[in-house]
Parts: C-alpha cells; sequence; structure tokens
C-alpha cells in the first residue's frame, strides 16, 4: 500500500490574482492567502494511537486524555493510516449492540487494525490529510469535499502530525481578523436571505426516542447532531455525535435501549440550552453566535420554538469561502444542492 | 452572563419553574415562589447572591454540604430540592409550604397556648436533633426561620446555610437581629457548635409561650449586653416545668447549656411526645453495616464500598460519605415509621430527581462555564469519583476526584549501579538491531534504519543521577536537520521562516494552548507492541522550513517513540 499521505500542498499556485473590489470575495481570499501552518497552535496535545491497540482502550484513551479524535498509527506500514473518531465508536455500538444484558464482544475485544478491517472492508483510502503549508482554502475545500470533520496537518519534512484542524478553528481564525477586513454587505443579510443551513428532511429524534434509534441516525444520515422535539415539534434539547463519547467517560454503553433524554442527564449540570438561531437571523449574528459559543451548528427554529432547519459550520465555511457571493445573492432561487455536504433524510421518530 | 434565566413570556424560569412573587428576603437573599410549567407543583427559590458566600475558591466543600442538604429529609425541615448555579446567583429549589412565618403568627395571634406551644416545640428539637447528628449546625435559628405549613405543623427553612457564611458575614448580616442569637455568638467566637441552636430554640420556646422575646432592646449595646447576662422575664402564667426548662436552655455558658439528650429527658418536653418525632436511635454505634444503605451511597457518590466504610469505620462522621451513609438509614427509617406524613408534602418523586428539573429549558450555567463539547471525564478511571455533585465542578477537589493525571516521563528510572544500567541498556540495543556511538560512558547516539521507510531514526541516551540511589536514562530525539533538541522534545526545531505573516498571527490563536515545551508520553502500557502514546508536540512558532516536493515517509516522532517503546519493553522484561 501506498504510504504518502494524500497531501494537498500547492499553496504557491493557488494565489489570487488582486480583484478590484476590495469587498469580493473577500473570505476566499483570506483563506487562499493563510496557510494550514496559521492555525497551528503553538503547543497543543495530540494523542496518536497504534493500530494494534485495542478499540474499547482508544475510546477510553480519548476520553481521559480530552480529545475527540486520534491519527492512527500502523506499526506494520510505518505511516498514518487513518483517523479514530467519535463516530467509529458511534458505527461500533451501532452495528454490534444486542442488548443491554450483551455485552459487546467486539468493542470489548476488537483491535483497532481488527475493526478498520471489518468496516472498510479492502476499501482502505488514504489518510486524507493536509500540508500545513497548504492554504486554509484548500482545508476547507478538503474538510467540504471529503466531508470530514477532522483534518490532520502533517508537516512533510519529518511526517508528524502536527494538529488536527477542524471547521470550528477555521471559523474561529476567520473571526479574529473580520474585523480587519472590508465587510461584505452579506453579512447583514439573514439566513433565509441568503439560504444558508438545511431546511428540509431535518433528522430529528423525539424525548423518548431510544439512544440506539438515534445513533442508527447518526450512522444512516451522516449528520453530526439530532435536535430532540417535544410533541408539539418543539426544540428542547439536542444529542449530537459528542455527546456518545460520554458512554465511553460512564462505561454505560452497554445498554442503548434508554431514551436520549437519559443519555443526555450527564450533562445537566452544565447544559445552557440548546442553541438556536432564526430564519430572521443577520448571518453575521450567526457567526458569532457559533465562535461564541462554540458549537458545530445552531438549530434555526421559529416564533413557537419549532425546529425548520440547521445551520452548521460546513455551512457557514461553505458560504463564506466556498460560495461566489455576487452569484449568490444574484440568485434568486438558489439551488439546494449549495450544500452538497449535508445529508439530511426523513425526519425520524419512533 | 448576569441573567442566564430563562426569560420566558416575561417571566423568569429556573429549571422548569417559573419564579413569581416574592416570599420573603431573607439573610441571604430573595425568596421567591415558583410553579412548575407543567405540573403547577409550587416550590420556594431561594436565589442567593454569590458575593454573599464565602470565597467562591472554596465552594467545593459547600457544594459537598448542599449536596448533602438535598439528602435531609425530615418532617419538620424545609426540603431542598435542587440548587442552580449561574455565575451570580444559587438558586435553591425547595419544599414551599403555605402557613408562611412562625414569626408573623406570633406577631398576629400573640402567644399560643402550652400544649401548642410544646408541641411545636417538640417538632423544632426533633428537626435540630436531626441536622445535629448529621453534623449540621443551624446557627441562625429564629420564628423567621420556622415556616408552618397549611396544618401547623413547624418546618424549619435555611438549615446548613449559616455555614456557607464567612463568620464576619454571618455575624454582620446577623446585627440586623440579633435577638436569637447566643452569647457566645455575638460576643463573636469563631465557633458555633450545637450549642447555638439549643439557645435560639430557646428562644423560639419563649417566644411562642409569652408572644415577646426574652431578651430585647431597642439599644442594641444594651440588648447584647442582657444576652450576655442571660437574665430574662418569666410572667407569672409560666409552668414553673417549662420555666426550668428555659432557664437550661438560655444558660450563658455553652458547657451549662442545655443538651439535646438532657431536653428530651426533661418532663415538660416529653408529655404528649408523638413517637416519630424521636425514632428508636439509629446508634452509631451499631457495628452491623446497613448493606443497602452502603450501596447506595456507593450508586451516588460513585465511590467504592471500602471508601465508604473506611469512613464510617473511622468513626469520621463528618465526611461527606459517611454522613450519606447514615441519611440514608435515616430517612428509610423515617419513611417507615411516619410515611404518610413525611410524603404528605413531598412532590413526586421525578421532581426529587435533578436531572430531570435541568435537562432540558433550563438555561442556568455552572460556575465554571465549561465548553459545551468538553470531553467528559472518564468516569471508570481509578479512583473512582462522585459524580452527579456540583463538585464535579470543582477542579481542586481532590479526596474523592482522584482524577489526579499522571505526569509522564520519557525515560527509564534506575538504581542500579551506573556502569550496569549502560551494559543493560547496550545489550538490549544489540538485541533491537540499533547502532549507536559512544560519545561518553554515560552518553550514546543511536541510530536505526527503519526498515519499512528507509530512513534513519536517530536518538541520543544520556544517564542523569537524581539522587544518590537513582538514575535517569533519558531519551532525546536527533533530527539531522536540526541540533539537538530538547529532551524529550520529539518534534524537531526548524531553522528557515516559513513567511513573513506567522509571527503576528500566532498570537494565542487558541485558549488551549498549553505552555508545555516538552513531551509527555502517556501511559505506554502497551499490549503486544502497541503504542498508545500522547505526545505534546511543541513546535516553534518562528520556525518554518523547506517545502520539500516528496513528503518524508513514516513520521519521525512516532519512529522515534516506536525506538523508545522497544528498548523499553526490552529494559523492562
Amino acid at each position: 500500500m501506498e504510504c504518502i499521505p494524500a497531501t494537498i500542498d500547492d499553496f504557491e499556485g493557488k494565489r489570487d490574482q488582486v480583484v478590484e473590489d476590495p469587498e469580493h470575495n473577500v473570505y476566499t481570499r483570506f483563506m487562499k492567502s493563510h496557510r494550514c501552518y496559521d492555525l497551528v497552535p503553538t503547543s497543543s496535545k495530540l494523542v496518536v494511537f497504534d493500530t494494534s491497540l485495542q478499540v474499547k482502550k482508544a475510546f477510553f484513551a480519548l476520553v481521559s486524555n480530552g480529545v475527540r479524535a486520534a491519527p492512527l498509527w500502523d506499526s506494520k506500514k510505518q505511516c498514518f493510516v487513518g483517523m479514530l473518531t467519535i463516530t467509529d465508536f458511534i458505527n461500533i455500538l451501532h452495528r454490534y449492540y444486542k442488548s443491554p444484558l450483551v455485552q459487546i464482544y467486539e468493542l470489548e475485544e476488537h483491535k483497532i487494525e481488527t475493526w478498520r478491517e471489518v468496516y472498510l472492508q479492502d476499501s482502505f483510502k488514504p489518510l486524507v490529510s493536509i500540508s500545513p503549508n497548504a492554504s486554509l482554502y484548500d482545508a476547507v475545500s478538503s474538510l467540504l469535499k471529503n466531508k470530514i470533520h477532522r483534518l490532520p496537518v502533517i508537516d512533510p519534512l519529518t511526517g508528524n502530525t502536527l494538529y488536527i484542524l477542524t471547521h470550528k478553528r477555521i471559523l474561529k481564525f476567520l473571526k479574529l481578523f473580520i474585523s480587519e477586513m472590508p465587510r461584505p454587505s452579506f453579512l447583514s443579510q439573514t439566513l433565509e436571505e441568503l439560504n444558508i443551513g438545511t431546511f428540509q428532511n431535518i433528522a430529528v429524534v423525539r424525548t423518548d426516542t431510544p439512544l440506539y434509534t438515534a445513533l442508527g441516525i447518526f450512522v444512516e444520515q451522516r449528520v453530526s447532531a439530532l435536535p430532540v422535539l417535544d410533541d408539539k415539534g418543539r426544540v428542547v434539547d439536542i444529542y449530537s455525535k459528542f455527546d456518545v463519547i460520554n458512554l465511553a467517560a460512564e462505561k454505560t454503553y452497554n445498554n442503548l435501549d434508554i431514551t436520549v433524554t437519559k443519555a443526555l442527564q450527564h450533562r445537566s449540570q452544565y447544559f445552557e440550552g440548546v442553541l438556536t438561531c432564526n430564519r430572521h437571523d443577520t448571518l453575521e449574528a450567526i457567526i458569532n453566535r457559533l465562535v461564541e459559543a462554540e458549537v458545530h451548528r445552531l438549530v434555526v427554529v421559529d416564533e413557537q420554538e419549532v425546529v425548520r432547519g440547521i445551520v452548521s459550520l460546513s455551512d457557514i465555511l461553505q458560504a463564506l469561502v466556498l460560495t461566489d457571493r455576487e452569484e449568490l445573492s444574484k440568485a434568486s432561487y438558489p439551488p439546494v444542492t449549495l450544500l452538497p455536504q449535508i445529508f439530511y433524510a426523513s425526519t425520524c421518530t419512533t | 452572563m448576569a441573567t442566564e434565566k430563562q426569560k420566558h413570556e416575561g417571566r423568569v424560569k429556573i429549571g422548569h419553574y417559573i419564579l413569581g412573587d416574592t416570599l420573603g428576603v431573607g439573610t441571604f437573599g430573595k425568596v421567591k415562589v415558583g410553579q412548575h410549567e407543567l405540573t403547577r407543583h409550587q416550590v420556594a427559590v431561594k436565589i442567593l447572591n454569590r458575593q454573599k458566600i464565602r470565597s467562591l475558591d472554596v465552594v467545593g466543600k459547600i457544594r459537598r454540604e448542599i449536596q448533602n442538604l438535598k439528602l435531609f429529609r425530615h418532617p419538620h425541615i424545609i426540603k431542598l430540592y435542587q440548587v442552580i448555579s449561574t455565575p451570580t446567583d444559587i438558586f435553591m429549589v425547595m419544599e414551599y409550604v403555605s402557613g408562611g412565618e412562625l414569626f408573623d403568627y406570633i406577631c398576629k395571634n400573640g402567644k399560643l397556648d402550652e400544649k401548642e406551644s410544646r408541641r411545636l416545640f417538640q417538632q423544632i428539637i426533633s428537626a435540630v436533633d436531626y441536622c445535629h447528628r448529621h453534623m449540621v449546625v443551624h446557627r441562625d435559628l429564629k420564628p423567621e426561620n420556622v415556616l408552618l405549613d397549611a396544618h401547623m405543623n413547624a418546618k424549619i427553612a435555611d438549615f446548613g446555610l449559616s455555614n456557607m457564611m464567612s463568620d464576619g458575614e454571618f455575624l454582620r448580616t446577623s446585627c440586623g437581629s440579633p435577638n436569637y442569637a447566643a452569647p457566645e455568638v455575638i460576643s463573636g467566637r469563631l465557633y458555633a457548635g450545637p450549642e447555638v441552636d439549643i439557645w435560639s430554640s430557646g428562644v423560639i420556646l419563649y417566644a411562642l409561650l409569652c408572644g415577646t422575646l426574652p431578651f430585647d432592646d431597642d439599644h442594641v449595646p444594651t440588648l447584647f449586653k442582657k444576652i450576655c447576662d442571660g437574665i430574662f422575664f418569666t410572667p407569672q402564667y409560666l409552668n414553673p416545668a417549662v420555666i426550668s426548662l428555659l432557664k437550661h436552655m438560655l444558660q450563658v455558658d455553652p458547657m451549662k447549656r442545655a443538651t439535646i439528650k438532657e431536653i428530651r429527658e426533661d418532663e415538660w418536653f416529653k408529655q404528649d411526645l408523638p413517637k416519630y418525632l424521636f425514632p428508636e436511635d439509629p446508634s452509631y454505634s451499631n457495628n452491623m453495616i446497613d448493606d443497602e444503605a452502603l450501596k447506595e451511597v456507593c450508586e451516588k457518590f460513585e465511590c467504592t464500598e471500602e471508601e465508604v466504610l473506611a469512613c464510617i469505620y473511622s468513626r469520621n462522621h463528618q465526611d461527606p460519605l459517611a454522613v450519606a451513609y447514615h441519611l440514608i438509614i435515616d430517612n428509610r427509617r423515617i419513611m417507615s415509621e411516619a410515611k404518610d406524613f413525611y410524603l404528605a408534602s413531598s412532590p413526586p418523586d421525578s421532581f426529587l430527581d435533578d436531572q430531570h428539573l435541568t435537562s432540558s429549558g433550563a438555561a442556568v450555567a455552572g460556575i465554571i462555564k465549561p465548553h459545551p463539547e468538553r470531553v467528559p471525564f472518564l468516569v471508570a478511571e481509578t479512583p473512582p469519583r462522585p459524580r452527579h455533585t456540583l463538585d464535579e465542578l470543582n477542579p481542586q477537589k481532590s479526596k474523592h476526584q482522584g482524577v489526579r493525571r499522571a505526569k509522564w516521563h520519557l525515560g527509564i528510572r534506575s538504581q542500579s549501579r551506573p556502569n550496569d544500567i549502560m551494559t543493560e541498556v547496550c545489550r538490549a540495543m544489540k538485541q533491537l538491531d540499533y547502532e549507536w556511538k559512544v560519545v561518553n560512558p554515560y552518553y550514546l547516539r543511536v541510530r536505526r534504519k527503519n526498515p519499512i521507510t528507509g530512513m534513519q531514526t536517530k536518538m541520543s541516551l544520556q544517564l542523569y543521577q537524581v539522587d544518590s540511589r537513582t538514575y535517569l536514562l533519558d531519551f532525546r530525539s536527533i533530527d539531522d536537520d536540526m541540533l539537538e533538541a530538547k529532551s524529550g522534545t520529539a518534534t524537531p526545531l526548524r531553522s528557515g521562516s516559513l513567511g513573513s505573516n506567522r509571527n503576528t498571527i500566532k498570537n494565542d490563536v487558541d485558549g488551549t494552548d498549553a505552555a508545555a515545551t516538552s513531551s509527555t508520553v502517556q501511559p505506554t502500557k502497551t499490549a503486544e507492541g502497541s503504542l498508545a502514546s500522547s505526545l505534546t508536540s511543541s513546535i516553534d512558532s518562528t520556525g518554518g522550513g523547506d517545502i520539500m516536493a516528496v513528503p518524508r515517509p513514516g513520521s519521525h516522532t512516532i519512529e522515534f517513540f516506536e525506538m523508545c517503546a522497544n528498548l523499553i519493553k526490552l529494559l523492562a522484561r
């Protein structure tokens, strides 16, 4: 197997020509003129797993180290072969769970490599990574194109993983400089006007939806969070993929028959409520709220707190960086395909 | 952040409760009535301003105490259902009773007859006894803190709250109404033990019987003098039997003052005493361990049975675990002996459940605002920690928390002779097919050709003396392109500059940046050669590198770690 990571490293060639209108695609140009290196913190924690480590230990190690993803090192091939994320944990739980009475053998016994063989079934793809010298524009493109949330930054000189890049980090970085850049008028436009976000076929759960069903929705529909609705369709909570790691933290993964409400109880002391917005909020307000709250998405609700849609960091980055704003503003009926990275399926309840 | 309370149709909501009228203003802040948004169950919500509470750094202890207050179940103590914290306030969701304050009742109706006084007094003493047995002193007992339910039963509020205040603050606030304060309290002694509650109960008994206060004067210094002299007027109509009890309870010398035990043996007190108030003594000296209670403590505090037993056996009754254990036993007993009564004003079970109350809609922040998606601690990591307590929020708390993260160093410690250590190391390296150069007897440069990538991985070994007997073999990574990096620093420092705009942007983009400059290897409890290492890479922010056309195969850092791990494993055999 080819072990050289598929790395995007052609920064120099991608510099745009100076555009006359300073507001035109200002964020796209900003992203093209900064490198991933700029986002790598001076010092940060990175956890690497050898693929011969047991999956269960790996998930516990994620928890005890307070990280959400880890690059996987294959000692035999001497290279990074992938990432272990909460999604793997969800996939394992969903695939192998039988009942609260039966211990999940595969979780207890499998090594990471065993799981990867089963899960990927010889469809091994090289690890998607990026060079610190690549532009942020490339990073955003890679995140959105590959529909991934964790992009390891690998130094071509040493082969070391330096950092794991996320949507959150990129948007936060942009936010740091946003006041110093010319302010495009579309920031004052509303979500509705700009048609940012997903407003159809939002995947949701009810308060009494079994956890197992929720995990199934994560697996099948590739969404990262499920608004929890009451009988009137109002959002009362949100169950995100991230919340699943708590099952590892509390070692409660052997019972997935509990309701999502029950599964969310662990964070009740901290929980500040579901972060919402409405369609009439401006893009600027949405960006501020997302960055401030450090969450991945806001639930779009109407006046009755009924869920209308979801706006995620992916949507925002897509709109800010990968969309030609002028075209979008002109389009009277913006096509839904502007947001290809989000797959929502029909409303799912029990 | 000041008002995290959710505005709901113009009303403030705490948990699932919509706040209504102010019931009163107490020593600690306002008390408002709250109504459950769905069930209309009424509660009293006490709003404590944090500024009045002892330095926030020590709130861990207080939280544990509050946690225990939630376990308090007594027919004559206002139940605390839930505590919600925000950065500015603490909301205590409590049982609501409709009868108002005993103080107001006496003001309106004058003195009570002897029988009625005794009935209420017995209830109060029962409650005080219960709290004292569970290591909580009220310190601020007064008719304003004795509430009445719809059936004219006494319910003591604010038990345990005064413990949260600093003594100075306590005295300052109680100066407004010192009529009930014991002499040792007003004379400013720091220690306020159970005796102060006896004094205050005596004052309340007097107020019940006489409709006035035993010590009263508009001039505060005179009032203080009266209290410290301990001389009070006894009206003619008072039963001599009760006068002697009053005198015993209002003894200036706390050592001579009546104890709960003595009050309970008092003939006047014993008349018409309902049995449920003083159930058969559960007695801490009981050597039989109650397994069910033990299990419940372990469950609630997520600790081991051994921990609880250690507290019980060492008679460490103040330990929260021991307190919880005894509370559970007591609760069960009271449940069986006074079931109907006890349940009379309790909300349905589900409301006693914190999680139920806060799980949704409660837009109340924790004290330390954690990242909303912070990875939770591993609960099952040893040693176990209590969960479901507010202590979780306090990183300083360590006794039961036990999330003491091991500090890992990359190296080997040994107490063998230095020459023997180096001989062993060389033997192991030979076995691993490493090549090395002896710079000096305790400093080696080692390399290994990676058979897969073909790259050379290099490191150096240096033996240090730690103390008279201990030596440390330190591993360092070496990169060809650089001079030897700092000890344990796996990522090579590179020279050269990447671009001109780097340095300015590097300023603290991420708050999570650790200051660490050295890398830490996390537990390499590696089964079958697996390497689960966590490394804190330090990357020189000013450094850059030439952009290479072909990325280097493998990973310098991981190969270095593998090299170390293999050597350590072999030496550890």
